[in-house]
């Protein structure tokens, strides 16, 4: 097939119709010296607390998993119980349990701050130990000669909240992720209500912090988030209370979220309570919206994280979320810069979701402005 | 895109890698492919051992008293180890250079004992430690055999790369407009060509002598360089070093940034070029093994050793094993994998 061929077949499969092969779109391209050098593919989803499409890009019905984007509904059933109050979560630290936070002092102390209240230490925390995400933590501990510790991992927060959970509910904290676990199974159930689905027909699958995850279509994940936004919306609903205070938890302690550099952290921090956003493993990213209580998950089907980004900033921009002041204050986001070692700007890692024509590896592809 | 390889956690699809191969002879006959050959990408590192053509073919080596180690050297995207570290800092001495003449940047090294030594002892690597230095005492050496001025040499203006574009052009039997020039990452230009174009010069690094194309002697001379110094080309412990040893030369292969494999195979006289379109690297590894299993290149007991890149394993934070890459196509029965996300992945495939 030549060249022409193949670009007009492109445009009719993802284009033209409805969604392409396997539900999968162009998202976000990598350039260099104005030419594609690589694509990333992927889908959106953005839904109504009733489950009804708003907007998408790709098959919404497409499953993946949840990963640490599930992580403001995995808290829920711990606030629900009565849990939280009654062991005396602050907001900061039910942020740190809806983070993957980047191991800077201020995470591990609020990590073992709730330690230190259950009478627990890290060795308690069976998430097992990664290199912070935050550069000058990392680089401190390579120069004391030191490894990283539980508390340095992003997920080392919800680990903590499921270790109250589970002393709350007097269960066994030796054994606290395991699926088996009244722990677990109350998020399940949480996970289940939330998407919609059955939780016994839920996928499971383990995380990179030795939890189960759940397997779910886009719409559902985006679901879940519509629903969170929708019910810290209306007082007399019985999950009012919980979903009020994860949402309030992330937009107050930003920086919890993930960490001072952090893109959910800087996006929370400019956008000032009209959202929350959530980074999980593989590129999976979701955003909960204030107005119209809306809920949107966007993937990058290869995984690749430094496409997720612009993606998210173009989305929030097709919907009319974002003013000309936070946009300006996000634009690094937008068009994220790649640079040689000289410190030169040769490309750049941009949304092409929103373009009328289909994008392949060599096209020339110019940078255009908002 | 065709479907190469899929990324799986707890016995389900979570990442999907696409992209394309090609496989071609020396005479420019494409033998197999996936996805349009006429794809284009630049061709980053993997351009190394086709720039060392110009080195070669100039009398430089001679004139110096340049050697096949120095010469592998010039090919490498090293790791900025001690041994790799006095090559270059030897190279530079017998050019008349020192290590402020280099221009590659000042950018971490790839080996981690190396990049946490630096980071306990305060210091900001020097530009020697950067992956791209060998390369660029190559166009300094150059740049010193022309007696063109060694300032500015990473510009596309400067001489030493319009004789880098001519080299390419008589190397592609093309004219130069056909060639888009880009920004490497190391700063020097970078060519974009179709991934035929690619596998195809491979093809002549494969063959050496005798290809009867332009430069087929400098080609066999980087490519015995690169088999007998595997440890100056990459690395211990990396998959192009570990590939050409445990092959005992059998396969070159050498990896370019953004997802680029490529592969030259002498005793087939094939050259291979393998783009994620994605950009990722480690499915190119996966995907590189699988196209010389299917080649009858690599061996099952090779196969095993070099396990950490022909069947890598994805972990959690513990340490267990949670996933794989698998590559999921045929060369030879020209398949591709039809694997929606989320699904179940049969687990017979996994070897």
């Amino acid at each position: 097939m030549n060249r022409d061929a193949f670009t007009r077949k492109i445009m009719q499969n993802e284009t033209n119709k409805d969604y392409g092969r396997k539900g999968l779109v162009p998202l976000a391209a990598v350039t260099r010296n104005r030419h594609v050098e690589s694509v990333h593919y992927g889908c959106i989803c953005v839904v109504d607390a009733q489950g009804r499409i708003i907007y998408r890009k790709g098959d919404p019905d497409t499953k993946f998993y949840f990963r640490s984007s599930a992580k403001p509904i995995q808290v829920l059933p711990f606030i629900m119980s009565g849990g939280a109050s009654a062991m005396n979560f602050s907001l900061k630290e039910i942020a740190i349990a809806c983070a993957s936070h980047s191991g800077e002092e201020m995470h591990q102390k609020t990590v073992q701050g709730i330690l230190e209240r259950l009478g627990l230490d890290q060795s308690s925390l069976h998430c097992g130990t990664s290199v912070p995400y935050n550069r000058d933590e990392s680089n401190r501990l390579i120069k004391a000669g030191k490894e990283p510790s539980p508390l340095h991992a992003g997920c080392s927060g919800k680990h903590a909240a499921m270790l109250a959970y589970s002393i709350y509910l007097g269960s066994d904290i030796s054994n606290y992720e395991k699926i088996g676990h009244p722990v677990q199974q109350e998020v399940l159930r949480t996970i289940g209500f939330f998407a919609d689905e059955d939780p016994d027909g839920i996928p499971l699958g383990i995380d990179g912090c030795g939890l189960p995850i759940f397997l779910l279509p886009l719409r559902k994940m985006a679901l879940s988030y519509a629903k969170l936004m929708k019910f810290a919306d209306e007082p007399g609903n019985p999950y009012h209370k919980a979903c009020k205070t994860v949402c309030d938890a992330m937009i107050s302690y930003p920086e919890m979220i993930s960490g001072s550099k952090g893109f959910c952290t800087e996006l929370m921090r400019v956008t000032r309570g009209k959202l929350i956003g959530k980074i999980g493993a593989e590129a999976v990213y979701c955003l909960g919206i204030k107005e119209g209580c809306l809920g949107a998950c966007v993937k990058i089907a290869d995984g690749g994280e430094r496409a997720v980004y612009p993606v998210v900033i173009q989305l929030l921009l097709e919907l009319g979320f974002l003013n000309r002041d936070e946009y300006e204050k996000l634009k690094r986001w937008h068009h994220i810069g790649v640079m040689n070692n000289l410190k030169e700007h040769v490309g750049d890692i941009i949304p092409v979701f929103q373009l009328d024509k289909p994008v392949s590896l060599g096209d020339k592809l110019f940078v255009y402005d908002l | 895109m065709p479907q190469l390889a899929v990324r799986t956690r707890s016995g389900r699809v979570e990442s999907l890698h696409d992209g394309y191969i090609c496989v071609s002879d020396p005479d420019r006959n494409i033998v197999y492919s996936i996805g349009s050959p006429d794809i284009s990408c630049f061709l980053r590192s993997a351009g190394k051992p086709i720039y060392a053509v110009a080195l070669v073919d100039s009398g430089a080596m001679e004139k110096f008293g340049l050697t096949f180690r120095d010469l592998a050297m010039f090919c490498s995207s090293h790791q900025g180890r001690a041994y790799q570290r006095r090559i270059i800092l030897s190279i530079l001495k017998k050019i008349g250079c020192t290590e402020r003449d280099l221009d590659c940047g000042h950018k971490y090294p790839e080996d981690r004992e190396v990049r946490d030594a630096l980071i306990m002892l305060c210091k900001r690597p020097t530009p020697i430690f950067s992956n791209c230095s060998g390369k660029h005492t190559g166009f300094l050496a150059l740049c010193k055999y022309y007696g063109y001025p060694v300032k500015g040499y990473v510009r596309p203006e400067h001489p030493v790369n319009l004789l880098m574009l001519k080299t390419m052009t008589r190397l592609l039997e093309c004219d130069e407009s056909r060639i888009i020039t880009g920004t490497d990452g190391c700063s020097l230009p970078t060519y974009m060509l179709t991934i035929r174009d690619i596998a195809w010069l491979y093809a002549r690094l494969a063959c050496g002598h005798g290809s009867g194309h332009t430069y087929d002697d400098c080609l066999g001379i980087i490519r015995d360089a690169i088999i007998q110094y595997p440890d100056v080309f990459r690395g211990k412990g990396t998959f192009c070093t570990e590939l050409i040893r445990h092959t005992k030369g059998r396969v070159i292969g050498k990896l370019g940034a953004e997802g680029l494999y490529c592969m030259a195979i002498p005793e087939k006289q094939l050259g291979v070029c393998i783009k994620m379109s994605d950009g990722h690297p480690w499915s190119s590894f996966a995907v590189a093994a699988r196209v010389l299993e299917e080649l009858e290149v690599l061996d099952a007991d090779t196969f095993r050793k070099l396990e950490k890149w022909t069947l890598p394993h994805i972990q959690n934070d513990k340490g267990e094993d949670v996933g794989y890459i698998h590559p999921v196509f045929s060369l030879l029965e020209q398949k591709t994998g039809e694997y929606e996300p989320g699904c179940i992945y049969p687990q017979n495939h996994a070897k």
